[in-house]
């Protein structure tokens, strides 16, 4: 148990002190994030929509296409110089690797939505009322399936001729249910004096992650060396 | 001498096109192999199967007693692999990408293994440049020495010489004939048959993915290789040519 740990904070420590010195992965998620939040901005007036018409599609949006873009970065640094072979050759158990990318993927995303969500919450005015533990266990639910399925998929994306193109080609079809849940449940936070239904969709998302991350930890073996 | 290595049959095909065919290879304990052929010959292939980064179409492999097939793991923890990356993280010092790959290879005393290491290659003034700076040599220093980190018995190295100057060359060479002579077993492709014909104990030439000739090093001291390749390019022109 403590080799297996062991590795995964190797592979988290490395990806993310390789992230702090070039910063790719970082700047690729927030440039990404901040450019579609401004650009909803200016197509959703805030002054003249609900919020809870235009938030949940920004947010997610943003953070989605942008994460699409940092597990690209992050697999394509991989592929650069062979670091996938390294991977490969070396008897490390291969859950183990997952969980280590993940959470550095993880890492990388938070911090680009801590940095894109001021943003939204500066432009479409919310306030505590919508910034609740509820909303934050929606945003970590969420980050956390996407990666889930998405550092699997950037593995796959990476073999194929298409690399960039295949990634949300794979993706966004799996992540269906995920961005539904997070979309939906949202629009119940941002909704005043309701959160009718908001039960279902943290189900959902718990229920998706759990499926993920066991499928991930099984198959990523098999994806990294096929 | 106990056998490290035993291919039989060995095969591997992309699509319709066999990049290998029919290979049986054996190493024992201690021995160096040098593979030869001509660019597109196998000798690429060969390797990275044996590095278990491809699977074999047909054929077996045993390492260390183990089928790579059904315990990876437990022959990866034997295996030391360079190719022709360096598997170097360039963002990272010298000293954190060893300690990364010995983090991967679980093992112990992490930071006397990576100072040795580095030491055994030169490079422990340069422990905490990171990798980007250095030069296309001294990359390939710190790769053999990623390699060696975990005392593999057995050394995969596919064209280590490549892009190296003379010095470089010399050096990688002879840090090769120490670990020779220290029990490793190696198996190497490569272009410069006269930097590893001293010290190796047998060539093997493939062609179009065949094994066409096997014989002790010290036959090609005193005939000129290259000169020779092309005969055997010639001799075996067709596909089915395979001298035995």
């Amino acid at each position: 148990m403590k080799a297996f740990w062991g590795i995964v904070g190797a592979v988290l420590a490395r990806d993310v002190r390789a992230e702090w010195r070039r910063k790719d992965i970082f700047t690729t998620i927030v440039m990404f994030g901040l450019l579609t939040v401004v650009v909803f901005v200016f197509s959703f007036d805030p002054s003249r929509h609900a919020r809870e018409e235009v938030v949940p599609g920004t947010l997610w949006t943003a953070f989605f296409f942008a994460g699409i873009l940092g597990l690209n970065r992050s697999a394509a640094r991989d592929s650069q110089d062979d670091l996938v072979s390294g991977l490969i050759t070396s008897p490390a158990d291969r859950g183990a690797l997952y969980f280590g990318k993940l959470l550095a993927h993880l890492v990388f995303m938070l911090v680009g939505e801590a940095v894109i969500l001021p943003l939204v919450v500066v432009w479409f005015d919310l306030g505590a009322r919508h910034l609740t533990p509820s909303f934050f266990a929606l945003l970590a639910l969420g980050t956390l399936g996407y990666l889930a399925v998405g550092t699997v998929f950037a593995v796959v994306g990476q073999k194929t001729r298409l690399r960039e193109v295949m990634l949300p080609v794979l993706l966004l079809p799996v992540l269906t249910p995920l961005l539904l849940a997070c979309v939906e449940g949202t629009t119940i936070v941002m909704t005043p004096d309701t959160m009718e239904g908001f039960g279902a969709w943290i189900k959902l998302l718990v229920g998706f992650d759990v499926i993920f991350l066991v499928t991930g930890f099984l198959l990523y073996g098999f994806v990294l060396e096929d | 001498m106990k056998g490290v290595l035993e291919a039989t049959k060995l095969s591997r095909r992309y699509g319709r096109f066999w990049a290998l065919r029919d290979v049986d290879l054996e190493l024992k304990a201690g021995e160096a192999v040098a593979l030869l052929g001509a660019n597109g010959a196998g000798k690429s292939t060969l390797l990275t199967t044996l590095a278990t980064l491809a699977r074999p179409t047909r054929g077996r492999i045993e390492i260390m007693g183990h089928d790579p097939g059904k315990g990876a793991a437990r022959v990866r923890a034997h295996m030391g692999y360079v190719a022709h990356h360096t598997l170097l993280d360039d963002a990272l010092s010298a000293r954190e990408n060893l300690a990364y790959y010995a983090a991967l290879f679980g093992l112990d005393d992490i930071d006397r293994r990576v100072h040795q290491r580095l030491s055994e290659v030169g490079l422990e003034r340069r422990a905490e440049d990171r990798v980007e700076g250095f030069s296309r040599g001294m990359r390939q220093r710190l790769s053999l020495a990623r390699a060696l980190l975990h005392d593999p018995s057995l050394l995969i190295l596919d064209e280590p010489f490549t892009g190296l100057d003379a010095p470089g060359c010399r050096d990688l060479a002879d840090r090769l004939r120490e670990e020779r002579a220290q029990g490793t077993s190696i198996i190497l492709a490569t272009h410069q048959l006269e930097r590893v014909l001293p010290w190796c104990d047998r060539v093997v030439i493939l062609h179009r993915g065949r094994k066409v000739e096997e014989s002790p090093a010290s036959t090609y001291d005193s005939i000129g290789w290259a000169g020779h390749l092309s005969e055997i390019a010639a001799d075996h022109s067709t596909p089915e040519g395979v001298r035995t």
